[in-house]
């Protein structure tokens, strides 16, 4: 599953959290990588249990909640605390998958990582390079969208962030536990919504085949869903 | 889930049907009854490897696959060859539940019975008595179609059919496995069909949404389907 979802962060936040970013202190952002992404991770971190850290995250989190598109196409159980990243000229991210299973330190919670999600925080003039580049079932796929969209992408896809030849990339990175494991069955259900979302402006939501629809989604999300 | 789906033969053919069925030799019901069943099961049937029961049971296959609602509902995988019989005054089939595997006779094809088929070759006011009783848990359906009609229902249930008191009561009955084993997933799928094929008669075939639905029936299918 790769999905990229437009203005996941307005523009006046993005401005918001950029300034406290700023503002914050950094540290390696080796501290959590995996012990097979640790060696190919260069690039710096707001502290993870970092009051900064935690406040951003929060705020993130509740507009990503609000994302009719984001909501959809994760269907998220479990949220993982977002971590806010910076690369610097020379930086990069090797590819890697992401851990499997992440434990909280802080709240001693654990999920199983089924996505990940990059809300990149600097504008594509702002940096050459950093492209965020993604291995996906048709192909390898790179992003380098405005800052304020998310891209959202399977966990075990084997994925990298291109070294930045200039200037200063920001971003967060997300890891979710979705209600729905395998990602063939979350997409199969991603589209069904979308297709319902299109349809329901043109033949009213009390449509008969719309509920009908309606019920074959509550219905598949029962068939899988952990709750 | 139970549908009936009417006219699946005409009333010409089931006509020729039962002129077929008139001439032909019937033996004890008991000769395909499970150990259970052969306790409770007092009707006559034609024999399964006779010449009547098996061109009468091509044709009415044939009569099956054209039958879009059929298909859509069962997605037979396999199909054992129709079995015939008749009820008279003093016959009728205690409660029982039908065999899980059933071998195809002289041949090395086993099928699991996922779905059990009741084909109506006798009109309701020939006979009295003599309903397709089908139980659940919260209580029971009671059948008796008009001849031509048919209905399909969950071979995990309990069923019988009544004494019949008056009349004689004709029927073809036979299971089928299905490409979707599990009858929520199955349910589902047909749910999505008959909405698919509602909106594409108003919106047309091409219309995105109902493209973009039919890629996610045909998905649900691969990812459920034995084929």
């Amino acid at each position: 599953m790769l999905v990229h979802v437009p203005r996941a962060l307005a523009k006046d936040e993005v401005a918001y959290f950029r300034d406290a970013m700023a503002a914050a202190r950094w540290e390696d952002g080796a501290s959590t990588g995996g012990a097979n992404s640790g060696f190919v991770k260069k690039n710096e971190q707001l502290p993870p249990d970092s009051e900064v850290s935690r406040k951003l995250g929060g705020r993130l989190l509740g507009a990503l909640l609000a994302n009719p598109t984001f909501v959809g196409a994760a269907i998220p159980l479990r949220i993982f605390p977002p971590l806010f990243n910076r690369y610097h000229e020379g930086d990069h991210f090797d590819p890697h998958v992401d851990n499997a299973i992440r434990g909280d330190p802080l709240t001693g919670a654990r999920i199983r990582v089924d996505l990940g999600a990059t809300l990149f925080l600097s504008d594509p003039d702002e940096y050459d390079g950093g492209d965020l580049v993604v291995d996906d079932l048709y192909g390898s796929r790179q992003f380098k969208p405005p800052a304020g969209d998310l891209v959202l992408y399977a966990a075990g896809s084997l994925h990298m962030v291109a070294p930045v030849t200039r200037g200063v990339r920001l971003a967060s990175f997300i890891w979710l536990q979705s209600m729905i494991r395998h990602d063939e069955a979350r997409g199969l259900i991603c589209d069904l919504d979308a297709s319902i979302q299109d349809l329901a402006p043109r033949v009213g939501r009390d449509d008969p085949d719309l509920r009908k629809l309606a019920g074959v989604y509550h219905n598949l999300i029962r068939y899988w869903g952990e709750a | 889930m139970l549908i009936c789906i009417p006219e699946v033969l005409s009333k010409q053919k089931v006509a020729q049907f039962r002129e077929a069925m008139a001439n032909a030799d019937w033996e004890d019901g008991r000769s395909t009854a499970g150990s259970q069943s052969s306790l409770v099961k007092n009707n006559l049937q034609l024999p399964q490897d006779g010449r009547a029961a098996r061109e009468l049971g091509d044709e009415l296959l044939d009569a099956l696959a054209t039958s879009p609602m059929f298909v859509s509902a069962a997605l037979p995988l396999k199909i054992f060859p129709p079995l015939f019989n008749r009820y008279g005054a003093g016959h009728g089939f205690g409660l029982h539940v039908d065999n899980a595997i059933r071998g195809v006779p002289k041949t090395s094809v086993r099928i699991r019975t996922d779905l059990s088929v009741t084909l109506f070759l006798s009109e309701p006011e020939e006979y009295d008595g003599g309903e397709l009783v089908i139980e659940d848990r919260v209580g029971q359906q009671e059948l008796k179609l008009a001849a031509g009609d048919l209905v399909l229902y969950p071979s995990t249930s309990l069923h019988l059919v009544r004494e019949v008191t008056r009349g004689e009561r004709l029927a073809s009955f036979f299971w089928l496995q299905s490409m979707i084993r599990d009858n929520v997933a199955r349910a589902l799928v047909f749910d999505l069909d008959q909405a698919i094929q509602s909106l594409s008669a108003r919106l047309g075939p091409a219309d995105p949404a109902c493209v973009r639905l039919t890629a996610v029936y045909h998905n649900l299918i691969r990812t459920w389907a034995e084929a």
